[in-house]
């Protein structure tokens, strides 16, 4: 297994926002962690992504202890988060938002083709390489968030709500990259609020709830399951 | 006015529109990075020009070298007191003002304590005039110029083209965001302090040997360094740009034409008009 989170508790003052959560991604798969506003998914791509220290609890990659280690050590091992919103740098161009997330590498050959093939990927960000991100739309800016991302060569990816705020069509889109960047390797912990996007792409599913994880399992199973039906579903 | 006299005054106002220049830019970026009104960057001037004033001036060593060792020193000091001192506070933005204002009273008794507060001078390294087509202008005053638009172009270079650079304006812009990429805020703080503050030290090496020196010559320039700022918007590299042309040339022409109190008062008038038309300076922008 790639990365593990063994009996995470994380708290913000005296509040809990994670419960001994654990769960497990194996290399090259797509699990998805799904859940209500509040529910701690956000804090838990926080908590292994290093911006937030964990109370107790474990993270582990490629058997390395990292619930202590700092961001950027994360990010160099090969964790990319990309978060809530984007939080794309709105001044700068798209090419130099690309080239912060190749903020660490030195192979400047490796740069610059995986420069051409994320370009190549997503032919409007080429397009429009010196333009400045703020300008952009929401489906644009959640592509260029994907592509800078993609620029630090992760083994992991740790992504956000994606499909916040993208019209269905957008959100269709999104799914197909996400698929495509598995596809060639790339492990992803998607956290999602659509539930039916997210499980038609994950191997494994779990779902959280005020700071816990309440139910994991295979996505269909999970889908079929009564409870996850009546809460999120609406049947 | 006849005109070796106008180009005498536009030299001169482009010499002081060039210093204000080197202190407002280290000052903005300070600001536009950790969002720090650091009011003690004036003293971080002061301090730059008594280093030249005992390296050069007493030691006698090269003037250059001397300019050098000041931006290096102070930028040094800048970084720590970024390091130790403003960072820890850095949630707390009132706290870093007071500690900016605290530090700027301790600088300035520091300094008196080590160097006095007499008035001290130092022989300009450049003696001469050059003259032009009748126009006679001091080599001394001239040199100022290029040296510093060398050191605001080679930071702005930085800023615009460097993997450095890009990481400043990335914290700038969300600090989170940045670590995500793998930045270090801190590193990058205290660089860009450092920066700032050697820019400031390099201001202050310049203008030694043409003004007199004492433990309080850096309240006058930050006041003019907050003009600039004001005047073309904070966060703003072209405004920082713009703001000190404006302020160095307007006071050089009043000074001229009327005299050094109303100059004072012409470049504050400015300032307010500029205020009324455009609230965000002339460059700012959110």
């Amino acid at each position: 297994m790639l990365l593990s989170v063994k009996n995470l508790t994380v708290k913000y003052g005296k509040a809990e926002a994670l419960r001994s959560v654990s769960l497990v991604l194996n290399e090259g798969d797509i699990i998805a962690v799904v859940g209500s506003n509040g529910a701690g998914k956000s804090t838990l791509l926080r908590s292994i992504s290093g911006l937030k220290q964990p109370a107790s609890g474990e993270v582990w990659f490629d058997n390395r202890l990292i619930s202590r280690a700092s961001p950027s050590l994360i990010v160099k091992l090969g964790i990319c988060h990309i978060p809530q919103g984007r939080r794309l740098f709105p001044y700068m161009t798209v090419e130099e938002n690309l080239l912060m997330g190749a903020y660490l590498r030195r192979d400047r050959e490796g740069i610059r083709s995986d420069l051409a093939e994320v370009y190549g990927h997503f032919p409007i960000l080429q397009t429009h390489k010196n333009r400045r991100a703020e300008t952009f739309s929401g489906g644009e800016q959640q592509m260029l968030a994907i592509g800078r991302g993609l620029m630090s060569k992760p083994r992991v990816l740790l992504m956000d709500e994606p499909s916040h705020g993208l019209s269905p069509l957008m959100v269709g889109e999104i799914s197909r990259v996400i698929a495509g960047i598995n596809k060639r390797g790339i492990s992803v912990v998607l956290v999602e609020q659509n539930i039916t996007t997210a499980f038609n792409l994950a191997t494994m599913g779990y779902v959280l709830s005020t700071g816990q994880v309440v139910l994991e399992g295979k996505p269909d199973e999970l889908l079929n399951h009564d409870e996850v039906r009546k809460a999120y579903l609406g049947t | 006015m006849s005109s070796e006299q106008l180009a005498q005054t536009l030299a001169n106002g482009l010499m002081m529109a060039m210093l204000y220049m080197l202190v407002a830019a280290g000052l903005a970026l300070i600001f536009s990075i950790m969002h720090i009104v650091n009011f003690a960057h004036g003293e971080l001037y002061m301090l730059g020009a008594f280093v030249v004033y005992y390296f050069f001036g007493q030691w006698g060593i090269n003037y250059f070298l001397a300019l050098l060792a000041s931006m290096l020193l102070i930028g040094l000091l800048g970084a720590v007191l970024e390091r130790f001192l403003f960072y820890r506070l850095q949630a707390a933005h009132l706290s870093q003002v007071i500690l900016s204002l605290g530090l700027m009273i301790l600088l300035q008794g520091a300094a008196t304590v080590a160097f006095g507060a007499d008035f001290k001078s130092v022989s300009s390294p450049f003696s001469g005039v050059w003259t032009w087509g009748g126009v006679t202008l001091a080599k001394e005053r001239l040199l100022i110029i290029p040296i510093s638009a060398c050191l605001v172009a080679l930071l702005f270079a930085l800023i615009k083209w460097t993997r450095t650079g890009r990481a400043m304006r990335a914290v700038a812009q969300d600090p989170e965001a940045a670590c995500l990429q793998g930045i270090s805020p801190v590193r990058i703080s205290a660089l860009a302090f450092g920066i700032g503050s050697s820019l400031a030290a390099a201001a202050g090496g310049l203008v030694v040997p043409l003004f007199y020196l004492t433990p309080f010559v850096g309240g006058a320039t930050i006041m003019k360094a907050f003009v600039v700022i004001a005047l073309g918007g904070m966060g703003s590299v072209t405004g920082v740009v713009a703001g000190s042309l404006i302020l160095g040339l307007v006071e050089s022409l009043v000074t001229t034409l009327v005299g050094t109190t109303e100059a004072t008062l012409a470049a504050f008038g400015v300032l307010v008009l500029v205020l009324l038309v455009r609230p965000k300076g002339l460059f700012g922008h959110e």
